[in-house]
Order: C-alpha cells, then structure tokens, then sequence
C-alpha cells in the first residue's frame, strides 16, 4: 500500500507539470514553425521562416533592448531602493510595525488595479497629482507622451510596485545576520556604511542573488504594466519582447510570428540566467 | 596608574537594573574574571567596558582616559565574543586583519601583525580558509588572534570558552593564562564557571543581581567568603551551608551534634558554612548517616544526614563504607565559616577581626 504512495504522489506531479506547463510550452514552441493566418486557419508548416522574418524585423530587436533597459532599470531601482528601505525598517522607532505593513501593501495589489489607479492619479484633466501640481503651480508632466516618459513612467510603476517584496525579503534576511558580527565590526573600528558593505550585504549575498535573479525574470517577461500603460507606445518606445509577441500574435494575427518571438525571449532569458549563475554562484559564502 | 578604573557603573534597561554600581580597579598585567550566575550582569559590566552598551551613570577610565562616551574603536580595547563572531565570509587571515585595515595600518606592518599573532596561536596553517572550516576551538584561537593583533590596552573576553567541549575548554584554559602572563596586558574575562575563575584570575569579582558581591584572589575568596552566596557558589562540590546555632563555643546542629565554633564567635543562630573537603572522616566526631557516595577516582564524596542536615563530606579515596552504614566527621575550628542567617553576611569571629 505505502509501496504505491510515493510514486503515486510523484506520478500525479508528473502528469500535471506535462499537461499544465510542458505541454502548452511545446505547443506554443511548434507554432512557431507553422504559418498560422487566423485563430481559426489550419497552420502551414514554414520551418525557421518565422524566426528569419521575426530576427530580420528591426521591431525584435528593438524590443528586446526595451525589455533590457525596463528591466534592467527597475530591478537597480527595486533593489537599491529596497535595500535602503529595509535598512531603515530594521531601525528601532516607534511605529516600525505598522509600517512595515504598510510598505508591504503595494506588493499585494492586483497589478491591474494599481496601474489603473495610477492611471487615474496622473489623467491630464481629473488626475489628483495634475490636480495637485497644477495648484501648487508647477509645470503639468505628460506621463505617457514622450516617448522617455512613457518608459519612465512604466518603470516607476513597477519599482512603485515591487519594491515591497526586495524591501521585505531583503527585511527578512536582516534579521538573520547574527548581532554578534556587527559589534565585532564596531570593535574593529567599523562605521556604519563599513559594517554594511563588510557584515550585512555579504550575508545577505545569497538572498541577494535570488532576489535579483526573481525579479529579473519577472520583470523581463511582465506583460501587464506596460500593456495596461501604454500598450507598447508610443512609436513602440514602450514595447518589449511580451508585448510585441501578444500584439504579433493577437493583433495582427500572426501566430506563428508571435510564438517565435515568445520562443526567443525564452531562450534569451536561459542565457542570461545560465550567465549570471556563473557569476554569482548561488552557494555564496563558502 | 591602573589601567582600567570603574567607577560606581550602573546600567538599567528601562525599569531593569542590570548593573548596580560596579567599583573596580584594574591593573595592567592583571587578569579579573567576572563570576556569578545567569543574569547577574556580567556581560553588560563587560559591555559597558567594550562600549557596546551605553553606560548609564558612573565612569570609565582606560589608561588614565575618561571613554565613558566613547566609541568601543576609540577606548583602546579589543574583544573576544562567545560564538567568536568571526566574518564568516572572510578568511581567517582578512578577520584578523579587519581591524588593523579599518585603522589605516600599512599593510607591511598588518601582515607582520597577523603572521606574530599567528605563529603565537599555532593556526598559521589555518590563515587562508573561511570561518565556517574551522573547528570551534580553532575558531576561538582565530577570535583571540583577533583581539590580539590589535594589541590593545585591556582584552575583554565574554564566555570565550563556553563552546567548547570540557577536555578543550581546559586546555585554552591553560593557553589563555599563559598567553596573558606573556603579553602582560589587562584582561577582563566573563565566566559563570567557578574552576575557570579560580584557575585563571589574579582577582574574581563575584557578582550577583547587578551587585558586586566580592572583590578578591582565587584563595581569598575561597578561604574567606563575604557571605552565604559567595560561599555557596565558590568551591567544587559546594560549601555545606547549616542553619544552626552558637553555644558555649560550640557549633549545635542539633541535640548532640556538634562542630567547633569559631572563637570569638558570638552565640546565637547562624548559617553556618563547611566546606566538604573540610568535614573528613575522623574517629570521635559528629556521627553522619552515609545516604550517597559518588567515587571520584581518587577522592570520596559522602552525601549524608548530619543531626537532620543534609551535607556532603569529601575524603581520600574510601571503598570500605557502604550506603546507609554512620560514620563520624569534624571539622577543624578554622574551616567553619559563620555568616548572618537573614542577610548571609560574613559574622567577624575573633580570629578575623
Ligand atoms: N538589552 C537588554 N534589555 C533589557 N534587559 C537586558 C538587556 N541585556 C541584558 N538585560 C538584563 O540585564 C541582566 C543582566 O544581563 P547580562 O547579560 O549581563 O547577564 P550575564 O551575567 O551575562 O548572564 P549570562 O551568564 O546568562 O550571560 C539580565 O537580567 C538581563 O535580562
Ligand atoms: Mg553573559
């Protein structure tokens, strides 16, 4: 009876990762060798016709240095404002617990909702912040005009959003630092920013690297808040490699286009973190 | 010039006491060991000394220096921790450099440093790996390496052996003493363990509550405890301490059983305090209902009633007595100690003025 429950267990595991992930990641790979007209049309095979035509196309590449810079932008900004703000959530003052839960907050609103709040706050006629920088008679920003702002804007947003969760991990791992090591560095003659860059961050190194790694990702392949911002825009200032596939594939119906372009970024995400798994071995310390 | 003067140092935490005016001179060369019980203060005394805790009234001087305010890197002192807080990160060689690096030192005169302290505590072999392939005695001889380098003024050490296990701790035990006779620097070493104190300290300051309960050599304190605590927790196995009376220069137990008292010693109630090494078998004397016997190899521990008073009696080593058999004890006159039955303090007997 026991004899059948492990593998049993595993077997169901098995099963559902094949038929929820592996699965649809295969399908969606082997449309991208097909010429697929509509939702509806029977696919035609094309072979690598879809990858030249998507590498050939200056929109990829374009879009793979957006994706680079939303991305590589948000995480410097996440991480460091994140550090900083854990840093000073580990001072003693009073309130520290209530705060603590309120700078989580961002991190447990739907995507959707906060882009469309902030949407809202910034709207070129009823925004509170137009309203409020227009009272106080300063200069109105045009948040999703330019094509800089418009990236800008995308970013702060998601820093605004995720910030909370370095802040709270990175909160988490402070607390694991052993005291003991911070008077010895007082001892040794070790202020403040010292004791930071010689005790608290290499502790932190393999907490670090998994939060860097995290958000990488994520942020490499988030879809939402510049779809919901700015669609990509304008003149595709905005778009990466997410949005590009999803308009390739659902706006111009070029299925096959849009799972290559999928398929790549998928490849170029397994680069990077095979690249940076050789730089920053996870082990750490020792 | 003493080298370290403490004066009335107090320290609360909020409503808690920690530290109730600690007076305490410490002289260069000279070894004090903090003792006492779980709680009682030692750290935080050491603490305030290092700096890492704030001192709440009361003075600090080192060499001649008032650093009553000051940061721990600018009192001259250098530490060793209970889990040896080594940076797990760096080698044990960056460890002991970290120090003289945050100072500014040249690096010629770091790495002379560190290859003298090395040699010193044998781990020059050890210099190149991390913290966390060490064992925990090579770890401390690395924490003390630490400290060393830096030569410092005065050393403090909290519970620096407490990690390890009893046959190591000895031997550090012995390292650390011979160490210090050799760098002839001051030493302030915390301990809740009694044979460390006595081994290692020119001077025990025994602590208890936040309150200094005696200052004094391993010998003065064991021969002439301040009161009933300091008896009690000096000396291994523990002091009998009997509530009994005074008499006609006699020590009663109870009806017909005696010991010597003191002379000089007033009558009345005492507790009165006999070491069990003291109370030896001897033909004639107070009879002692034999209840235990622990074989120690080559000494004896008699655990009995005497005249309704549980005691303990030591002696050279005795297989011939079994459990429940009576054999009689005494005590010479001069290891009887008398200490004031409410307040535990020492009774002046003639001999002590
Ligand atoms: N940071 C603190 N806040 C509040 N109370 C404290 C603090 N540190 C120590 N205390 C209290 O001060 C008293 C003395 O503590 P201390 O650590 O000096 O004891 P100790 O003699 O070193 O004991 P141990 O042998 O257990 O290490 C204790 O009652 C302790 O609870
Ligand atoms: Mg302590």
């Amino acid at each position: 009876m026991t004899r059948w429950l492990l593998p049993g267990f595993l077997a169901v595991g098995v099963v559902a990762t094949l038929v929820l992930i592996v699965g649809p990641a295969l399908y969606a790979v082997s449309l991208s060798f097909y010429e697929i007209p509509s939702l509806t049309a029977d696919p035609v095979w094309a072979g690598f016709a879809n990858y030249a035509e998507v590498l050939g196309s200056g929109e990829f590449w374009s879009a793979l240095w957006n994706g680079i810079v939303y991305a590589g932008l948000a995480i410097i900004l996440q991480v460091v404002l994140g550090i900083g703000f854990a840093l000073l959530l580990n001072q003693p003052f009073f309130g520290r617990a209530l705060l603590r839960g309120i700078a989580f907050l961002p991190y447990l609103l739907p995507t959707v909702i906060a882009v469309l709040v902030f949407k809202w706050m910034v709207d070129g006629s009823l925004g509170i912040v137009t309203i409020t920088m227009d009272d106080l008679g300063l200069p109105p920003i045009y948040w999703f005009e330019t094509e800089t702002a418009s990236m800008v804007s995308v970013i702060l947003i998601s820093v605004w959003l995720w910030t909370p969760f370095v802040t709270t991990t990175f909160l988490a791992g402070l607390q694991t630092v052993p005291t003991q090591l911070y008077e010895a560095a007082r001892v040794d003659g070790a202020g403040p920013v010292r004791r930071f860059f010689h005790v608290t961050l290499p502790s932190l190194r393999p907490i670090l690297t998994v939060i860097i790694l995290l958000r990488g990702v994520w942020m490499f392949n988030k879809f939402d808040v510049i779809w919901l911002t700015t669609g990509g825009g304008p003149l595709g200032a905005t778009e990466h490699l997410p949005v590009l596939s999803y308009r390739m594939a659902f706006k111009l119906y070029d299925i096959g286009s849009g799972a290559a372009v999928a398929t790549l970024s998928f490849f170029v995400l397994m680069i990077a973190v095979t690249v940076y798994f050789r730089v920053f071995p996870i082990e750490g310390g020792k | 010039m003493a080298e370290v003067s403490i004066r009335k140092m107090r320290k609360t935490f909020g409503k808690v006491v920690a530290v109730e005016g600690v007076d305490l001179e410490v002289a260069k060369g000279e070894l004090i060991v903090l003792l006492g019980p779980s709680g009682c203060g030692k750290s935080t005394t050491l603490r305030m000394v290092a700096g890492l805790e704030s001192i709440s009234s009361g003075q600090l001087l080192i060499e001649g220096r008032d650093v009553t305010s000051l940061e721990p890197k600018d009192r001259d002192i250098a530490m060793v921790f209970q889990n040896y807080a080594l940076y797990p990160h760096k080698t044990i060689h960056a460890n002991m450099a970290f120090g003289l690096k945050m100072r500014g030192m040249p690096a010629a005169e770091i790495a002379r440093r560190v290859d003298d302290a090395a040699r010193m505590l044998d781990i020059t072999h050890l210099l190149d790996r991390k913290p966390g392939q060490l064992s925990g005695g090579q770890m401390q001889r690395v924490a003390l390496g630490r400290a060393l380098v830096r030569d410092p003024a005065v050393f403090l050490l909290d519970e620096p052996l407490s990690n390890l296990d009893a046959k190591l701790r000895a031997r550090m035990r012995e390292e650390i003493a011979l160490l210090q006779r050799r760098i002839g620097k001051a030493m302030l070493y915390v301990t809740h363990d009694q044979t460390e104190a006595m081994t290692l300290a020119d001077r025990i300051v025994i602590m208890r509550d936040g309150k200094v309960q005696q200052i004094g050599s391993p010998l003065e304190v064991y021969d002439r405890p301040a009161n009933a605590f300091v008896a009690g927790f000096i000396g291994s196995p523990e002091m009998n301490l009997i509530e009994a009376e005074v008499a006609g220069g006699r020590l009663v137990l109870s009806d017909g059983v005696y010991l010597p008292a003191p002379s000089g010693a007033a009558d009345g109630p005492v507790l009165a305090g006999v070491r069990p090494e003291a109370l030896v078998p001897t033909p004639g004397g107070a009879s002692l209902q034999v209840q235990g016997i622990e074989q120690l190899g080559s000494q004896t521990l008699f655990i009995g009633d005497l005249g309704g008073h549980r005691v303990r009696s030591m002696t050279g080593r005795r297989d011939d007595i079994a459990i429940n058999e009576t054999i009689t004890v005494a005590a010479p006159e001069a290891a009887i100690h008398l200490f004031d039955r409410d307040s535990g303090e020492r009774l002046a007997t003639a001999g002590e003025g």
